[in-house]
């Protein structure tokens, strides 16, 4: 066999799924093989010597029919975390690959393989240093927030270093690199401070300041200038915890410049099983790349933070005689600029051990704005356990959205049969009234099996049409899709 | 900047990556302890907790088996398991383990985390990693709940990827064997210095 049959093997599809399933199997079997094969080997032996090494291994092969492809479409994704941790320092590295089949020119890449994350850090009693890839943010995410948050779309790190030291009574954060946004490839220089000093019960008072350069952005091109100073006031009289932030943006956009401001309050009062939050936003020209100012209400509930003022307050109240958590939340923001007002309200409860084999999370709201716009949403999350190991589980979202040109009703719902830790089968549908990619209702199937303490395998068939999905006992965010997915995850 | 370049030239057409890939990681993963049937040792971390108070797990090596428990507020199968989780505090506690709860939620959905916390009244030390550095190191991509469970020398004895009715059970079992005079083979652990201090 030559090398270019060699090659040839390689990227035939099925070749890669044969290799996957070889790769994750493997390690499973490899417990009795070394139980046979003799004595183990030690880690502790040769350059590894005192590092810790471990990390995973997640491979997903996707057929993806004609709905959301120009074609149909064989897709093998492939991502390696890999850690070595000795004492206080850490060295990681994330590789991720992918290959598509079949090959077409028009797509930029068929196959390609890249470093996603890779670093080196320290942890301190009182130092911490970070080279390479981070997720960071200063605060409350009013100056800088740079994370990966699948609600808003964002898998940034910043590649560059970072350094935070602790002085008795003072902190000090100094960071700079560029941000190498995942999504869009675009990659920002960035610099930032942040300093605070602690008082007494905690207390902290400290200012942050960011500059970044967007010289990079294809559509906002210019420079940023941050700072903010916040105050962060944990347990005041064992009761009540209180932030506040207030931040100026300064933006030397083409053609013209840009300043803006934000304010974020958030108070919270703890009074035995009742808690009460109050929170108030003020963000005037505010939005910016690098930022994420919380929003102050559902986190489903994504308001750019761009010209918006308003409050909300959330009381809550834990029933210890019956298990039930009950909240209620209303919000009222107003866009500056239009002037427009939205409102939103919604309560639910939270049942624990309802007859000793109950779990039930049951909530509903409205949000509304002055000129039509209304969406209802409710939602069911349930689990009745059948036996000691088995249960049953429900999950329901049905959304009722209209103002004077459009309506739409969405339903996300699956139901599924669990044994712990075994496996686990459900059934999905979901229906959009407003057709996604040309089809309202979608069907789905799933099995998820700990083949293993360290391996899990998850086949899914049928089609999902994207969003938050919450099934074998997981929560996680999914593109829209229509044909056959087999994810195999392995940890070591 | 070589490395930061490397992305962009690595791409190449016509080549097998995921596979290369897959070989590097069967590769790497021969290396590990839990290839050779062995346990890894729980990657040493430092957060702070909701109490003002700062963690870190390799304080309790030693001295008391550790669970750790990833969760975020929106995580559904994580609401469900944090009073299981408290039950087992509850009941084992006091006899050597420690449940580290460690909350991956953002900075800018902070505020809900307090509040949920201490309403329902869940004892157990619960630690902010807003910029989700644990979570990368023992789940690197990221699915919740995930749990893993620590032993005495600092050992990771225990994965579970999801949170299911019953998955508490096998959870319980697994630190039962591990706590000194529980039926575990642990020998007697010492004191965590300042524990009095973390409530």
């Amino acid at each position: 066999m030559t090398v270019a049959d060699l090659v040839s093997l390689a990227r035939r599809p099925g070749f890669l799924l044969f290799v996957a399933l070889f790769a994750m199997l493997l390690p499973v079997a490899a417990p009795a093989l070394a139980d046979e094969g003799g004595e183990a080997e030690e880690t502790s032996d040769g350059w590894l010597e005192g590092w810790n090494f471990s990390g995973s291994e997640s491979f997903e092969y996707r057929y993806n029919d004609e709905l959301f492809n120009a074609g149909e479409e064989h897709q093998y994704v492939n991502l390696l975390d890999v850690f070595l941790n000795k004492g206080r320092w850490t060295i990681g590295l994330t590789l991720n690959g992918a290959n598509f089949f079949p090959r077409e020119p028009y797509r930029e890449f068929n196959d390609f393989v890249q470093v996603d994350r890779a670093f080196i850090d320290y942890a301190g009693d009182n130092v911490y240093g970070v080279a390479g890839d981070f997720f960071t943010s200063f605060e409350r995410g009013m100056t800088l927030s740079v994370l990966r948050d699948p609600l808003i779309y964002r898998d940034d790190t910043i590649r560059g270093a970072r350094a935070s030291m602790t002085f008795k009574r003072f902190e000090l954060d100094v960071l700079g690199g560029f941000v190498d946004d995942k999504v869009t490839d675009e990659q920002d220089w960035i610099g930032g401070i942040r300093a605070a000093v602690i008082m007494p019960r905690d207390i902290r008072l400290g200012v942050t300041g960011v500059y970044s350069d967007d010289k990079t952005d294809d559509w906002i091109e210019g420079e940023h200038i941050l700072g903010s100073v916040f105050l962060d006031a944990p347990g005041i009289f064992d009761q009540l915890d209180f932030y506040g932030e207030y931040a100026v943006k300064d933006s030397e956009l083409e053609p013209t410049g840009e300043k803006g401001h934000g304010l974020y309050l958030a108070a919270t009062w703890y009074r035995g099983p009742f808690t009460l939050l109050a929170e108030y936003k003020d963000y005037e020209r505010f939005n910016y790349e690098h930022n994420n100012p919380p929003n102050a209400d559902r986190l489903d509930e994504f308001f750019a933070p761009d010209d918006t003022r308003g409050f909300r307050v959330k009381p809550s109240y834990f029933l210890n005689k019956t298990n039930s958590d009950l909240y209620v939340s209303y919000s009222r923001f107003e866009n500056i600029l239009s002037d427009s007002i939205v409102e939103h309200y919604f309560g639910g409860v939270e049942q624990y051990d309802l007859f000793g084999r109950v779990y039930m999370h049951v909530w509903a709201g409205r949000r509304s704005e002055v000129d039509g716009k209304d969406e209802n949403k409710a939602s069911l999350a349930s689990t009745i356990d059948i036996g000691e190991d088995d249960s049953i589980v429900v999950d329901a979202l049905i959304k009722y959205a209209e103002d004077p040109f459009f309506c739409n009703t969405e339903l996300e719902s699956s139901i599924g049969y669990s044994i712990s830790g075994r496996w686990i089968i459900t059934a999905l549908y979901q229906y959009a009234e407003v057709p996604v990619w040309n089809k309202n209702d979608f069907y789905g199937g799933e099995i998820t099996a700990n083949i293993s303490e360290s391996l899990q395998a998850k086949l899914f068939v049928g089609s999902l049409k994207g969003g938050q999905v919450c099934s074998g006992g997981q929560c996680r965010y999914e593109d829209p899709f229509e044909g056959v997915k087999l994810n195999l995850v392995y940890r070591f | 900047m070589l490395l930061w370049r490397m992305r962009q030239s690595i791409r190449m057409a016509g080549m097998a990556w995921p596979a290369l890939v897959l070989v590097l990681a069967v590769l790497l993963a021969s290396c590990s302890p839990a290839m050779a049937g062995e346990t890894r040792k729980g990657s040493d971390f430092r957060l702070k907790g909701i109490d003002g108070e700062t963690y870190r797990l390799s304080d309790y090596t030693g001295k008391k088996v550790v669970v750790l428990s990833f969760w975020n507020i929106s995580c559904k199968p994580c609401r469900k398991e944090m009073p299981k989780l408290q039950e087992i505090y509850e009941a084992l506690g006091e006899k050597g383990l420690e449940i580290l709860s460690i909350n991956t939620d953002g900075p800018s959905e902070l505020s809900g985390v307090k509040p949920l916390v201490r309403r329902q009244g869940y004892d157990y030390p619960v630690l902010l990693d807003r910029e989700q550095k644990v979570v990368k190191l023992y789940n690197p991509r990221g699915i919740l709940p995930y749990t893993a469970l620590i032993d005495l020398e600092g050992k990771v004895v225990f994965t579970h990827l999801g949170y299911n009715s019953g998955d508490e059970i096998e959870l319980k079992k697994r630190i039962l064997e591990l706590l000194p005079g529980e039926g575990g083979e642990a020998e007697e652990p010492a004191a965590v210095e300042g524990e009095d201090d973390r409530g």
